[in-house]
């Protein structure tokens, strides 16, 4: 009896101290990303586009977006105070730099790949053309770091921001902390980004019944599809964001100036290949390729249909890809179908606008 | 779990359980306290011991700025700035069992209070070895915003891509003609992680705090193995196409350039 009553007591005891366990020291995992006392953030997704996974580390408040918004129109975040992330992604051109094809940093000195338009990131896997970011937070220090584009010392940033006259309150009430650290910077602009979403075009309605297509429209979708003639859909994958945002070598070059995804993995089998780029609003972001050779969807449909090289990372797709095997009509008409993946709207919506 | 759940919401809408309340609330500050060392044993029964990390060039100190070393190709060079990651210390037990740390620390050889780190509450008995890396593991060098020792904001990230400078020297070197060319080696990627281990001659913690101090010699690193020639690229960032057998050697030398300085 008795050692039953002290066993009786002893389980007593365990499940107090593991009850206690749990409401007291089961700590959050990301004490910046409490959402407590802010506003949660409803990403509206456009009919055309899938869910999105928000990552759990940052999750979105309205807050948060806001803050993220002033921050990636503020040139504070470049060292001489004069560019910031709208600088080169420009809302009334998709977020891509106008018709540059490189961009220029802060010392006035160009890059060397064509700036991406900035839409639908939340779904993409890897960021920069060479998928150097593993995510959208990652994403948001390279630029800013980069001794030819914003060429600004995170931990010089950092006080910039802890001095400034209303940074620091905004951040407490988005993160808590006592001051701003550069994770919570990464996490702010990230949250304002996954809200650029762009699924309203033609196509998108035409797909739900409330708009129509024009015959040269509607062939230059067949053909998209067919395997025998555009082949785009195995890259630019149909409906949803239009790319696999795979890693491909597209045959631009043979020989390989810029090494593209090798950077990042040092794998020789990945020189020459860039991201898989969406060809939602593709009308509207010239120049095309990594390095913006191409100024219209022409030149591009004849480097796919003649131009490309056999070089030896070729992506498996084109190895066996007949050149000339479409006629000027048919890419005309693949051309009139990628103008209705044009959303209009994504240039002008007012919650993208500068603060 | 539902039990406890439970108990906890009616405490929470709090009902007439003050006694449990109380009870709850002394379990959960005492629970709280004991959290941080999850090796629970008595003071007397383990110790904490410090990992100093001492740069040297040879048996001197390094001092920067100062173009007084000599490489084994002849070339002078000096140092503006040093930076390196240490990661998973671990103790190995005469027995081979292992006390891990699973740490992170960022080495700022210009900055004695970033140089050691205290490792809490190892276990009494005799050890044979220390073990840890030099950069970061491959988990945490691919993944986003983390805080504390990788926090971004040290310098010891790449600009291009996400990830670690697992080893920074900045300077400068002579050539051959005496002319002052830059020395930049950011030394980096998954290639680049060297495995360190360090064999300990009966070294036994009995209760006491102790110190070990860990030497790199920037003479191992550079002048023995495989010499390290400044003149064929002084400046390497880790992810060109000729960076390759560069990793590669300074891989192997990093694996020989530490060493126990001292034990006390």
């Amino acid at each position: 009896m008795v050692a039953k009553k002290y066993i009786f007591f002893f389980v007593i005891f365990f499940l107090i101290y593991i009850a206690s366990s749990i409401v007291a020291c089961k700590k959050d995992p990301n004490p910046d990303s409490h959402v407590n006392g802010l506003t949660y953030y409803n990403l509206a997704i456009p009919a055309g586009l899938p869910a999105m996974k928000i990552p759990d580390n940052n999750p979105m408040s309205v807050e948060g977006v806001a803050l993220g918004k002033q921050l990636f129109y503020d040139p504070i975040l470049s060292a001489n105070n004069t560019m910031a992330c709208a600088s080169c992604h420009i809302q009334q051109y998709a977020f891509v730099d106008s018709a540059r094809r490189f961009s220029t940093g802060i010392d006035h000195i160009a890059g060397t790949r064509n700036a991406m338009p900035l839409f639908n990131l939340g779904y993409q896997k890897k960021f920069f053309w060479d998928g150097g970011a593993v995510d959208l937070e990652s994403q948001v220090i390279g630029p800013i770091q980069n001794p030819i584009e914003m060429h600004e010392d995170l931990g010089r940033l950092i006080v910039k921001l802890n001095r400034h006259s209303t940074y620091p309150a905004l951040f407490k009430q988005v993160f808590g902390g006592d001051s701003i650290t550069t994770p919570m910077l990464m996490k702010a602009v990230a949250q304002f980004e996954r809200t650029l979403l762009s699924g309203n075009t033609r196509y998108d309605r035409y797909v739900k019944g409330e708009a129509t297509l024009t015959a040269q429209e509607l062939r230059g979708m067949a053909l998209f599809e067919d395997g025998d003639k555009g082949d785009c859909t195995h890259c630019h994958t149909m409906g949803g964001t239009f790319s696999d945002f795979e890693f491909r070598n597209n045959g631009v070059d043979s020989i390989y100036t810029d090494a593209g995804r090798y950077r990042i993995t040092l794998l020789p089998s990945d020189s020459g290949k860039f991201k898989t780029p969406s060809l939602r609003n593709i009308a509207l972001t010239a120049p095309y390729m990594h390095d913006g050779r191409f100024n219209t969807l022409q030149q591009c449909l004849d480097h796919y249909n003649t131009g490309f090289h056999h070089g030896k990372n070729l992506d498996p797709v084109m190895t066996t890809q007949k050149k000339n095997r479409m006629t000027a009509q048919e890419m005309g008409d693949i051309i009139a179908f990628l103008q209705t993946l044009t959303d209009s709207s994504l240039l002008v919506n007012p919650n993208f606008m500068k603060p | 779990m539902r039990f406890p759940l439970s108990l906890f919401n009616m405490a929470h809408k709090k009902s007439q359980l003050c006694a449990l309340s109380v009870a709850l609330i002394v379990l959960l500050v005492s629970s709280c306290k004991k959290r941080p060392d999850d090796v629970v044993t008595t003071p007397n029964q383990s110790a904490n011991i410090t990992l100093s990390y001492v740069t040297t060039v040879g048996n001197e100190k390094v001092e920067f700025g100062k173009m007084k070393y000599t490489n084994s190709f002849g070339n002078k060079y000096n140092i503006t700035l040093m930076k390196y990651y240490i990661s998973y210390f671990t103790f190995i037990k005469q027995d081979n069992t292992e006390v891990n740390l699973y740490n992170h620390k960022l080495i700022n050889v210009a900055d004695s209070s970033t140089c050691y780190f205290t490792a809490s509450n190892i276990p009494n008995g005799t050890y044979k070895a220390v073990r840890f890396y030099l950069g970061v593991d491959s988990a945490h060098n691919n993944s986003g915003t983390q805080e504390g020792e990788l926090d971004p904001s040290y310098g010891m990230i790449w600009s291009w891509r996400t990830g670690y400078i697992f080893y920074k020297h900045e300077g400068n070197y002579l050539n051959d003609t005496g002319a002052e060319l830059p020395l930049s080696y950011h030394y980096g990627t998954s290639t680049a992680l060297a495995m360190v281990e360090l064999p300990l001659s009966s070294f036994t913690i009995e209760g006491k705090s102790k110190t070990i101090e860990i030497k790199l010699d920037l003479n191992q690193l550079y002048n023995q193995n495989t010499p390290i020639n400044f003149k064929t690229n002084g400046v390497r960032h880790s992810t060109d196409f000729d960076d390759q057998p560069w990793l590669l050697d300074m891989n192997n030398n990093f694996k020989r350039a530490f060493s126990i300085n001292s034990i006390y």
